[in-house]
């Protein structure tokens, strides 16, 4: 320690303060540690354990809060973590669904930690979950403690994609492509389907149009393949393709561009329910 | 739209394209300052290249408006944002964003799309004046940092630590940018097709994807186009197009 008549130069100052603060921060996590080990009743600690989860998970937590905190519960603050949103199988139990994933709502088995929150399990992991998961989860990316709330955003909108198309298992944000953008982006897909599929009208052809449109793309726009997809002859495809330029003012000869606006139009609507029985593809886009 | 005092036109903007005033407020208002309530009319954000005034962009605007002069606007964030009957035809000065056609009261809708329209004009370098329906996908690139921050780190960033990762990049750009026609590409990169094919080959081998399929080829595309708008690697809050809750 610096003895107080010493000067001290603007750096060596800043230390002791730092060292100081250390040091309080560690008087304070032994006191609450000891505070919730004296604790007779667990719940308590639960609690703390589960408003750390749910501060660091939405919030952006002060720096000097956090390491306080994470000394308490245990958890290293050098490393980076997983975070997940997660929600069990009908019929099956929380804890069980929170050990498949790596979770413990009592203690930081591997370094994670986990909570129940609004019905969600929701948490931080140290690595991708593993085997068998009877629910589903969203995953976001890997990020210190201080940014988990960036990951976590991330592993909400996975969820959300991954219940919007039915899937099951650990779905990783960075795994989904461009459909959290699709789901969220109403706007682009409302402007695109105005632009695409407008100008097709509301008859039995713009519907073969758009079915001849949707095989075409996914065939790498190759009118024999597509043909064959179809059980039709290559000129129909051709003939619909045409039918779809000529009535939209747009062209596949040239850029991709307006091939990828097409595809996205048309997730929007399969994930919008524009087209009435019509079950969304499972491919990803 | 004239006879309001410079304050009152502030207000005025506000309150229609921020939503400031509630629904049957903004009718209101918009009939006591002269507009037309039943009319349709487009919102727009305008931003000045470095180096010029706001008032130049402002005379420009007003001049381009069809009947001349007759335009709304205030200043928000060192932008100019307003109403106009119709989107101006052209502006030298900088970048116009906007939106859909709506009536008065309810741009509210229309302004936040004006602005995603000049965000992703900034961002890929465009001037002019670009309606949000006519930016295609430009528009999402910009918005959905965390997707397009996860689809680059995956199929670009890797590259910068491959020998010649660079070039296998910008033949990848080139071709798509030729709809993905080889020849056409090469020519354009004064490569031999062959060449062509074996960095297309080798992005492919790489990156683990194989871009006949039209998704794999769609989220390559996204990564390049996000890396060229120049947020890739800053991770900056998604844009005011919100959090999981774009319009």
């Amino acid at each position: 320690m610096t003895r107080p008549t010493e000067p001290v130069a603007g750096g060596r100052l800043l230390r002791a303060v730092a060292a100081g603060q250390d040091e309080v921060y560690r008087l304070i996590a032994r006191a609450a540690t000891a505070h919730r080990d004296g604790e007779p009743h667990g719940h308590t600690a639960d609690r703390e354990r589960a408003e750390f989860v749910r501060d660091v998970l939405w919030t952006t937590v002060d720096a000097a809060r956090l390491a306080s905190a994470a000394l308490v519960h245990a958890v290293d603050t050098d490393r980076e973590y997983l975070t997940l949103r997660a929600r069990p199988a009908p019929g099956h139990g929380i804890d069980e669904f929170a050990r498949a994933l790596g979770l413990s709502r009592s203690r930081a088995d591997g370094g994670g930690l986990g909570a129940v929150v609004n019905g969600h399990l929701v948490g931080f992991v140290t690595s991708r979950p593993r085997g068998t998961v009877r629910g589903v989860a969203g995953l976001g990316p890997a990020r210190p403690l201080a940014l988990l709330h960036e990951s976590f955003q991330m592993a909400t909108r996975a969820l959300y994609t991954a219940d919007r198309r039915k899937m099951t298992g650990v779905c990783e944000f960075s795994q989904l492509g461009l459909l959290p953008a699709i789901l969220s982006d109403k706007a682009t897909g409302a402007a695109l389907c105005q632009r695409y599929f407008k100008p097709l009208g509301d008859t039995d052809f713009a519907v073969e149009i758009v079915e001849t449109l949707r095989a075409y793309l996914s065939c790498g726009m190759h009118a024999p393949r597509t043909a064959d997809v179809l059980c039709v002859h290559p000129n129909t495809v051709r003939y619909r393709i045409a039918k779809f330029e000529e009535l939209t003012g747009v062209t596949f000869r040239g850029s991709r561009t307006a091939s990828f606006e097409v595809l996205w139009a048309l997730e929007h609507r399969a994930a919008h329910g524009m087209r009435p029985g019509s079950a969304p593809r499972a491919a990803a886009l | 739209m004239v006879g309001l005092s410079p304050g009152q036109r502030v207000r005025v903007v506000r309150d229609l394209l921020l939503g400031e005033a509630g629904g049957d407020d903004r009718r209101v208002e918009a009939g006591l300052a002269g507009i037309d309530t039943d009319g349709v009319y487009v919102a727009f954000r305008a931003r000045t290249r470095p180096g010029q005034l706001i008032e130049e962009m402002v005379a420009e605007l007003i001049l381009g408006a069809s009947p001349c002069g007759d335009m709304l606007a205030a200043e928000l964030d060192g932008d100019v944002i307003g109403l106009l009957p119709q989107a101006p035809p052209s502006v030298t000065v900088g970048v116009v964003g906007v939106g859909p056609a709506a009536r008065p009261h309810d741009l509210v809708e229309s302004f936040p799309l004006a602005s995603r329209a000049m965000d992703a004009a900034v961002a890929f370098d465009l001037t002019g004046v670009h309606a949000f329906g006519d930016l295609g996908l430009l528009p999402a690139i910009v918005a959905d940092t965390e997707v397009g921050e996860a689809l680059w780190l995956r199929y670009v960033r890797p590259f910068d630590d491959v020998k010649c990762g660079a070039e296998i990049v910008s033949a990848i750009r080139a071709w798509f940018g030729c709809g993905m026609h080889v020849d056409r590409a090469a020519a354009q990169l004064m490569l031999h097709p062959n060449t062509l094919r074996n960095r297309i080959a080798r992005f492919e081998d790489l990156a683990g994807v194989d871009l006949r399929d039209a998704a794999a080829a769609m989220q390559v595309w996204w990564a390049l186009l996000y890396g060229a708008s120049g947020l890739a690697g800053n991770r900056p809050p998604r844009s005011r197009a919100g959090s999981g809750a774009m319009v």
